[in-house]
């Protein structure tokens, strides 16, 4: 069927299968920030917004995107450097490989506590990030950068 | 909407917006193989496919009228025998040069086999002449249709091998397969349009529309505004860092007079601004939303207008002579607008009157020699503004990977564009990463780096991958042309033909920038000069700026247009004397053991040096051609009376590279299945360089071709070579490539001699692959794989870096039959024959191939290609319908090539050079072959009806 997906404010019309994973369809499209890793919806590696949402977009079907925005890591501008600067000041980063999905994740909790006037204490963030799996850093790095992330909105 | 149509024997169904053509169809399926080198206007063929079996431009046709019918491409092979059979006889006959147009050839041969089994001469170019392709000279296709032509009934014919060299070698002076050829001929991925990625956004150029103004204001809100715009450079946001475009050894002997935008245009399709935008269509509209306002200035149109002392100056900023008089250090004062320009290296030159840099110099007493003469003659020449045009025009595919700057480049030069890129952009040269792509034609206008900034600074800068590909039209205008020169030659000789003295004086028209702006002009004297031997010589050389399109490299660089003068000057002399144009050549040319003293005054920007040559066989290549032609007997009589013949003959030269200032390195590794790998950093452009260097370690190791593989022009995987320029390639990085083999040769006898236990000097190398002793042998595969073990001896490796301060002359003789119609002006060359030394020809086929392509490049700028300017300095023909290029119905019916090898002393297996030299001889030949013919001299190329008109006082 047609489908048509605004992804990080680029429309396109393409003919696909309704029912591939729309983690397929946007590595198709070129964007190849979209990690895969379990295609269950376990590992968040694949996180992008569906219309500000964070889904996991190996469990989300392209069919449902269609006429949908959606944002990837590289969609989030401003930030997603901002982000991306504390990842890499608290030395975050090994391997990298879930660091997209993990900056979309962290950024729409940002935005979900601000649009409530706050921001998450450390329970919230390790109860908002569960989903989101990593295997080099032992998490305590993540914790580091979204503290000094965080830091700014306070 | 929806289109059904058999797509390579496959019922298929796409969606496709109504007004959308078969080839952008076809290529956003993936399929690479329909190219594109004329923007969509049908005029070079390079979109072919079959539709209902008949070949088709499918730039020309819409996809949905393909509904219900059949289309076949190149990847096609599979499934049909006789394609697969083409590509082969293609590949077999040494057809695949650059290869950008090779799928639409073996498509078009497709067709005609498919309706004519066996088909005639005329058939064969009837059926391929609708195809441009600029490196070949289109003769070898025809051995590849008959060859095709048997394959098809005779699948296991083997090709008789063709005249071969250097007997007691294996792979050298034999022509074996060029290793890129099969792939390219399967249509497979290749060039940089093939690594372009979906998320890539485009670049358009924003071209100046007038050829001479200021910038007074430009606004790019509207355009920033609009959808998909990511980034807008001009001179308002880009760095301000003076560099040259001339992809050249640094220091360049060209002047720092460029920078990525600048608030003066100087020529027709200067830079005013970059789009980049996620497509095409957006970069486009965002682009024509820019306002402009232009301070128009009066343009400077030609040489004449430049030395006016009344001429407007093209660049009046402060200029900086960083070297060379007037004394390092000194500074001339600007007008305060326009941008300053460095010089660092002596280039004589004063800017501020359009004079970009000159050259005066000689041997011996030119008043004397004079004086002496018992008769003097002087002539003008003139050389017009041609364009190489590459099949594939400048493009350039720049991403960000690991923090670095990756440029997919279609170039001649990768260090040298790694050097300026990040120059110009201001980055540290190990954040940027050059890959050559396959090229599609070079020709020199890749030796300049036209499109790699801008594409690099934005993505370096949005950090986002981009894609710049120049039009068709952006290829006139704003790439880099042959210079324009007027050449006027005054000789001096005695009765019997002896010359007394020569003064060549040379006026250059670089365009508005300096690039190559002292060294092509001065090729054109040392590339013709030195081929005659005159004790009084002098030349002065005068290269002016205007506001036409920038100049630069094209094959053969200066060479053709001194050769064109010189040569064309000696026949006239030849006239006034009374005597045979051979013979007063032969008093007075090159010969062995000749002192060529002018060299002394031909450096290059350095000290020159006198050469004593060692063999030349001009002598006997002069011989040869008059045999062939009959010189001494009378002219073969023309069957149509509207029709005069004529011959004419001369010699060329050329060099091999430039000794004492370039340098190859190349790298070979021992891989642990005992096979190689080549990493060499020369820049095979489609002339076969990657094939030299793997033949170069198949001969010296004692291996097949196919146990070579060669990775080449990477800045990040292979060492540094100066690029592929100036007849280099063989000579200096094909014999890096030799170095390097025998440097792994030699740690593979020291680490088998200890394996072995036998003395060094006591094991030899055999085929396949094997160390062998008096006692014991060892193999390739067993070294290899001890090197990568714990007990074992380390990586098996060799290196070779060349560099020489000896110059290597090719020399070559042309002879031209030429039919004229001095009732129409109209030129046929019938009969064109070069007899040419390259040393050892490496590959002869291919060596063969470079020259016929040559020749009919140089049939074209001495026929019928010129670049047209109007009174404002707009280029009126920059497209294929209005610049005629040679197709296969220009072939002449006897071209003829014959390698005559005297071999080098330096050059690997004794080879020279063979690139550029053949274009040399065409425009003197045939201008000789025409005064034979109908009486006339006509001194100005191309040699249009009109022109040979005028000079019989017709018009």
């Amino acid at each position: 069927m047609k489908i048509s997906i605004s992804v990080n404010g680029r429309n396109h019309r393409l003919e696909a299968n309704p029912g591939t994973p729309l983690a397929d369809t946007l590595r198709l499209l070129g964007y190849l920030e979209v990690k895969k890793a379990c295609g269950t919806g376990n590992c968040g590696l694949c996180t992008v917004l569906l219309d500000d949402v964070p889904v996991p977009s190996c469990s989300v079907i392209t069919g449902k995107a269609s006429g949908h925005r959606v944002t990837t890591v590289r969609g989030l501008g401003k930030e997603a450097d901002d982000l991306a600067a504390c990842i890499v000041a608290e030395g975050v980063d090994q391997c990298g490989y879930c660091s997209p999905g993990f900056a979309v994740m962290a950024v729409a909790m940002k935005r979900e506590f601000r649009r409530m006037g706050s921001l998450p204490n450390e329970e919230e963030i390790k109860h908002y990030l569960a989903g989101n799996l990593c295997r080099c850093s032992g998490y305590e790095g993540h914790l580091r950068a979204l503290r000094r992330y965080l830091e700014a909105f306070k | 909407m929806n289109v059904e149509f058999i797509l390579n024997g496959k019922a298929k169904s796409f969606d496709a917006s109504p007004g959308e053509s078969l080839k952008t169809l076809l290529r956003r399926q993936g399929m690479v193989s329909v190219r594109d080198g004329c923007d969509d206007e049908g005029s070079c063929g390079l979109c072919a496919v079959l539709l209902d079996g008949k070949t088709v431009n499918s730039c020309l046709i819409l996809a949905a009228q393909v509904q219900g019918r059949e289309v076949v491409t190149v990847e096609h092979y599979r499934q049909d025998p006789l394609i697969r059979t083409i590509q082969r006889a293609l590949v077999d006959t040494a057809c695949v040069q650059c290869g950008y147009c090779t799928p639409a050839v073996a498509l078009a041969i497709r067709d005609l086999l498919g309706r004519s089994p066996d088909p005639k001469d005329e058939e064969i170019t009837d059926a391929l002449s609708g195809i441009i392709c600029r490196c070949t000279g289109y003769l070898q296709f025809k051995d590849a249709v008959r060859l095709a032509a048997i394959r098809a009934k005779d699948p296991d014919y083997v090709l008789p091998p063709d005249i071969e060299f250097k007997p007691e070698l294996r792979h050298i002076g034999k022509d074996r397969e060029k290793v890129d050829a099969d792939m390219l001929a399967r249509g497979e991925r290749a060039f940089v349009e093939d690594r372009v990625g979906e998320d890539a956004c485009w670049i358009e150029l924003l071209g100046s529309p007038v050829a001479h103004a200021w910038i007074a204001e430009i606004d790019t809100a509207a355009a920033e505004a609009m959808p998909g715009v990511v980034a807008i450079l001009t001179h308002k946001n880009c760095p301000s860092l003076p560099y040259t475009t001339a992809g050249q050894g640094f220091p360049e002997p060209s002047p720092y007079d460029q920078r990525m935008f600048t608030k003066k245009v100087r020529h027709v399709g200067d830079r005013v601004a970059a789009v980049m935008a996620e497509t095409k269509e957006e970069a486009r509209a965002a682009a024509a939303a820019i306002l402009v306002r232009y301070e128009v200035l009066k343009p400077v149109l030609s040489i004449a207008e430049a030395k006016s002392p009344s001429a407007p100056a093209i660049h009046s900023g402060q200029i900086s002579y960083m070297v060379g008089s007037p004394p390092p250090g000194t500074s001339v004062e600007g007008d305060g607008r326009d941008d300053p320009i460095i010089y660092q290296f002596p280039l004589h030159a004063d800017p501020h009157r359009n004079l970009a840099a000159s050259a005066h110099a000689g041997i011996g007493d030119m008043e004397w020699g004079f004086a002496d003469a018992d008769l003097l003659i002087e002539r003008s020449y003139k050389a017009n503004r041609v364009q190489s045009t590459p099949m594939e025009p400048h493009t350039v595919y720049a991403y960000m990977d690991g923090g670095r700057l990756v440029l997919r480049a279609s170039t001649q030069v990768p260090w040298h564009v790694r050097r300026i890129v990040s120059r110009a952009i201001g980055i540290p040269e190990h954040k940027v990463r050059v890959i050559k792509e396959r090229v599609g034609g070079g020709f020199g206008a890749k030796q300049d780096i036209v499109v790699e900034d801008i594409a690099g600074y934005l993505a370096w800068t949005t950090r986002r991958p981009v894609y710049f590909r120049y039009t068709r039209e952006q290829e006139f205008t704003a790439s880099r042309t042959r210079h324009a020169m007027e050449i006027t030659v005054r000789l001096g000789a005695k009765k019997d033909g002896r010359l007394t003295a020569i003064l060549m004086k040379l006026n250059a028209d670089t365009g508005p920038y300096g690039q190559h702006c002292l060294t092509v002009p001065m090729n054109a004297i040392s590339k013709s000069l030195p081929l005659l031997l005159c004790d009084n010589a002098r030349f002065e050389v005068n290269s002016y700026y205007t506001n036409l399109s920038p100049a630069g490299a094209y094959q053969g660089y200066g060479a053709p247009k001194g050769s064109f003068a010189l040569q064309t000057a000696m026949a006239e002399l030849a006239e006034a004397l009374g005597m045979d144009q051979l013979d007063i050549l032969e008093k007075n040319r090159v010969r062995s053991g000749s002192r060529i003293e002018i060299l002394k005054s031909l450096g290059e920007g350095r000290e020159g040096s006198a050469v004593t040559l060692g063999t030349c066989s001009l002598g006997d290549m002069i011989a040869r051609g008059k045999e062939a032609f009959g010189w001494d007997g009378p002219k073969p009589i023309p069957s149509d009376s509207d029709w005069k013949i004529g011959r004419g003959a001369v010699i060329i030269q050329q060099g091999s590279g430039l000794p004492g200032l370039d340098a190859a390195n190349a790298e070979i590794r021992l891989l642990p299945d005992g096979t190689v790998l080549v990493l060499s950093g020369g820049a095979d452009l489609g002339t076969g360089l990657d094939t030299v260097a793997a033949k170069a370690a198949a001969e010296t190791l004692g291996l097949e071709m196919e146990d070579v593989s060669v990775v080449s022009g990477d800045t990040d995987a292979t060492p540094f070579d100066k690029g592929a320029y100036a007849s280099s390639g063989t000579y200096f990085s094909g014999k890096a490539a030799l170095l390097a083999a025998e440097d792994l040769k030699s740690k593979i006898l020291t680490v088998s001699s200890k394996i072995l236990g036998e003395p060094e000097e006591e094991l030899r190398l055999v085929p396949r692959g094997v160390v062998e002793g008096k006692k014991g042998r060892i193999s390739f595969a067993k070294l290899g794989h001890m090197a990568v073990q714990g007990e074992g001896h380390g990586d098996l490796v060799g290196f070779g870096s060349f560099k020489t301060d000896h110059a290597a002359f090719p020399y070559g003789a042309h002879f031209v039959q030429a039919a004229v119609n001095p009732r129409t002006g109209e030129v046929k060359v019938q009969r064109y024959h070069a007899y040419q030394d390259c040393g050892t020809p490496i590959n002869p086929a291919l060596a063969k191939g470079q020259v016929y392509g040559a020749i009919l490049k140089s049939i074209g700028h001495s026929l019928y290609e010129e670049m047209l300017f109007d009174e404002n300095g707009r280029c009126l023909n920059p497209r294929f319908l209005d610049y005629k290029v040679p197709t296969m119905a220009e072939l002449p019916e006897d071209l003829h090539v014959e390698l005559m090898p005297v071999e080098d002393e330096v050059g690997p297996y004794g080879a020279k050079s063979i690139s550029e030299i053949s274009v040399n001889g065409a425009a003197p030949a045939i201008a000789i072959a025409i005064h034979d013919a109908v009486g006339a001299w006509v001194r100005e190329w191309p040699f249009t009806p009109e022109r040979v008109l005028k000079a019989l006082g017709k018009l």
